[in-house]
């Protein structure tokens, strides 16, 4: 994965991270996923909860964060803008 | 050389060159949006090449109308003095659109080519060199109305540069084997079609014809892949 990723590719790493797990994922399979660290992912979780695009979800002791709706809808816009990209020879 | 343009096809190539020119808005708008998301300077490069590309359209759209307006007019009456205030303008407009386009196609060039590259650097070398050349010589021509005179030399640098991105787009659907990689190879190809086809208008109106359906379905080719990745 590309060291310098932009803001908006490490949430839409985030994001699909989740989704590919049906949804839903624990916060250090993230970390791993995402291919972040555990400080970094922090503030972009909050940035996603604030967003709606995630949720977080507490069963028993653990703690899941699930895709929403808008997180979806918006996973499903970058996946488009990224088949433009690459249809140009310059991936996303 | 001149060019040669068919009396019929006064106007429809101002339209041709609006519509290409939305359609490139459209390109540039989700490059823009690609570019925010990755932060790539490739994809900004396409976006403000496409967005460039667009305006040189509106402007020679825009100039030429005027220029078959005031030519129409002048069949009843007209002065000299308007004839050669319109041709002026069409001076200005031609450069900012020759002006425009390159600067465009060189950020195309950019977007496919790693500013590291030894090829980046030599292919830089060479088209300042011929830039450099073209304006010494013409500098010494009087012969020609201005933008008259640089009309060929801009359909060579541009064909030799959109050749170049063509290429680039064969190899990517070499590699991708999609129907968006193919539209956006066509397209390019169509592109480059439209300055050689240009670099020939004087032999027939048909080769500016021709050059125009060129480029409006290269355009029209991208609004098809685009409609495509929406859907």
């Amino acid at each position: 994965m590309n060291s310098r990723r932009s803001k908006t590719k490490i949430y839409i790493d985030i994001l699909r991270s989740v989704q590919r797990e049906r949804g839903k994922l624990k916060k250090t399979h993230i970390v791993y996923k995402a291919n972040l660290t555990h400080s970094r992912l922090e503030g972009y979780l909050d940035f996603l909860l604030s967003k709606d695009l995630l949720i977080e979800e507490k069963n028993k002791k653990e703690i899941f964060y699930t895709i929403t709706e808008k997180g979806l809808r918006f996973l499903g816009e970058a996946n488009k803008l990224k088949e433009i990209s690459e249809a140009f020879g310059i991936p996303l | 050389m001149h060019i040669i343009i068919p009396v019929w096809f006064y106007g429809f190539d101002s339209a041709m060159y609006l519509v290409s020119s939305l359609i490139g808005f459209l390109v540039s708008f989700y490059f823009n949006k690609i570019y925010s998301i990755s932060s790539e300077k490739k994809h900004m490069y396409l976006y403000l090449g496409f967005l460039l590309l667009s305006i040189g359209f509106v402007t020679l759209s825009i100039t030429n109308i005027f220029s078959y307006i005031v030519f129409n007019n002048c069949h009843t009456s007209c002065e000299l003095g308007l004839m050669d205030d319109a041709f002026s303008l069409e001076d200005f407009s031609y450069f900012m659109y020759f002006g425009l386009s390159l600067f465009a196609y060189v950020l195309f060039i950019n977007s496919y080519l790693s500013k590291n590259s030894k090829f980046h650097k030599i292919f830089i070398t060479i088209f300042s060199v011929y830039f450099l050349v073209i304006i010494s010589f013409l500098s010494l021509n009087d012969d020609y109305k201005l933008w008259y005179s640089y009309h060929e030399y801009f359909h060579l640098a541009s064909l030799i540069i959109m050749i170049f991105i063509s290429f680039k787009n064969v190899l990517n659907y070499n590699e991708k084997r999609s129907l968006n990689s193919f539209l956006v190879m066509i397209s390019f190809m169509l592109i480059s079609i439209f300055h050689l086809l240009h670099l020939f208008s004087f032999i027939s109106g048909w080769m500016y014809v021709f050059a125009h359906i060129s480029v409006l379905s290269g355009f029209i080719t991208l609004l098809i892949m685009l409609l495509r990745v929406k859907k």
